[in-house]
């Protein structure tokens, strides 16, 4: 072998062992505080622009809200994250959901001052600005009721539909139940919404 | 039930639960799955069950398996991982599960424990940008030395290439829902996790994003480690990995630096 077809050699070998490795062994992290308040973690994601959305909420007497936080750029400022309350008042949990747009879509569970159901409010545009959210949606679905964590999930379809899992208990019917609910177009109405049930149980020993 | 999901995959949806019909409970993972229209229910079919056992005598079985939600790959297989709660021995002992499996009917499936000092767990794919490239899986979880992520590039089914760093030390160890981290990948599959930390005595809402930044090297290397929490040993590892590589590619490049000196001086 030539002396520099030997130097190509030795120079492809350690590249080949630096990417092989660089992926997966070295990612560094760093962090920032996107809410002093604490809060219960609902959901995270990135949008196509590598933007951040955080559905949160907080408890208490005084502050118990549906939150949101969204950031781009360096996520690990502090000063780079905006907030937004979506929704005063105790919740069972709520879900969150990017679009291929960028939109982001909420469903929240069952404010304890409100009327007991399902509520949903959606933002295009600039979400880190009160104003680009509309008043979360009264969707109704009062049975909707149980006490557990996760007890629904949003996503966005290709479309920009939102559609949802919702598990909830019959109590004429004493059935527990999982329902998927849909909404095609003008999703701020509650009477875009439906629902099928896709799964039933009768008979739940614990409900 | 204790947990259910919803996944989106063009139109392919999964829901998956823990369910039990009878006292004393005896828990099945079950899961249901849609192709094509979601809002026909003769659309939806039963997805893989999977008997989970009889975690607990005392009632507390909720907590026993506690789930990620489903993540479906772009060819239809899906993954999910969960914590099992053992109290077999009087004492709590949770397993960190990785379940994978390669349609939504659940053929093939499998799974792998990845470590017994893992729990809230919250899981995340990534998504290749070539059909041929299988999507493997990353993971955010809570440790006894505090948040923690877990990720595999191969060979999943074998828990010696799964490789785990020590993202935060300030985190709420405790095992009420908010303390549970969520994970997302952005569109160069980096990692960013939500938690909740404890700093200066508050409780205060998190964002860790994951970048491919050098770390600090040489004399820094065990503050580093300390910062950023990975274990020394791995990081040193890792470090002989880098090294390994990198010295020959300087070697390579200054050896062509110096040809071309030399071709400059003959002219």
């Amino acid at each position: 072998m030539r002396r520099s077809e030997k130097r190509g050699a030795f120079l492809w070998l350690g590249l080949a062992c630096f990417l092989l490795c660089a992926p997966s062994c070295q990612l560094t992290w760093t962090h920032g505080d996107v809410d002093t308040t604490g809060g219960y973690i609902s959901d995270v994601q990135y949008d196509d622009q590598g933007g951040v959305h955080i559905l949160y909420y907080t408890v208490g007497d005084k502050d118990a809200a549906v939150r949101y936080a969204t950031c781009s750029g360096q996520c690990d400022d502090s000063n780079n994250w905006s907030r937004v309350v979506l929704l005063e008042g105790a919740v069972k949990s709520a879900s969150l959901a990017v679009g291929p747009s960028g939109s982001v879509h909420v469903l929240v569970q069952e404010p304890a001052e409100l009327p007991r159901g399902v509520y949903y409010t959606s933002c295009s545009g600039e979400c880190g600005r009160p104003e680009n959210w509309p008043a979360p949606l009264f969707l109704g679905f009062p049975k909707y009721t149980l006490h557990m964590m996760n007890n629904f999930n949003l996503v966005v379809d290709d479309n920009e539909h939102p559609r949802g899992t919702i598990v909830g208990y019959d109590p004429d019917l004493r059935q527990l139940f999982v329902d998927y609910l849909y909404c095609d177009e003008r999703c701020l109405s509650a009477e875009s919404w439906s629902s099928v049930r896709i799964a039933a149980f009768p008979d739940a020993p614990w409900v | 039930m204790v947990d259910h999901s919803l996944e989106r995959n063009g139109t392919a949806y999964v829901v998956t639960y823990a369910y039990s019909r009878f006292w004393p409970p005896s828990f099945n993972l079950l899961s249901r799955y849609c192709l094509g229209d979601c809002t026909d229910p003769s659309n939806w079919s039963d997805g893989p069950s999977l008997p989970i056992g009889n975690c607990d005598e005392q009632g507390l079985q909720t907590f026993c398996y506690r789930w990620s939600p489903v993540r479906i790959r772009s060819d239809g297989s899906a993954a999910f991982v969960g914590t099992k709660l053992d109290w077999g021995t009087g004492v709590p002992v949770t397993t960190l599960e990785y379940r994978s499996y390669v349609d939504p009917q659940g053929s093939d499936f499998s799974w792998v424990e990845i470590g017994q000092d893992l729990r809230s767990t919250s899981l995340a794919l990534t998504r290749p940008s070539s059909p041929d490239v299988a999507p493997t899986p990353r993971i955010a979880a809570l440790s006894e030395d505090g948040l923690t992520y877990v990720s595999c590039d191969y060979g999943c089914a074998q828990v010696a290439n799964w490789h785990r760093q020590l993202v935060d030390p300030l985190v709420v160890a405790t095992n009420d829902g908010g303390t549970w981290p969520r994970i997302a990948l952005n569109s160069s599959q980096l990692p960013g996790i939500a938690y909740k930390a404890i700093a200066s005595g508050e409780e205060v809402l998190r964002f860790a994003p994951g970048s491919n930044a050098p770390p600090p090297w040489g004399p820094a290397t065990e503050a580093a480690a300390s910062v950023y929490g990975v274990r020394t040993s791995e990081k040193a590892a890792e470090a002989n990995y880098m090294l390994l590589g990198a010295i020959p590619v300087l070697a390579g490049l200054l050896s062509i630096i110096g040809r071309i000196r030399r071709v400059h001086r003959r002219r």
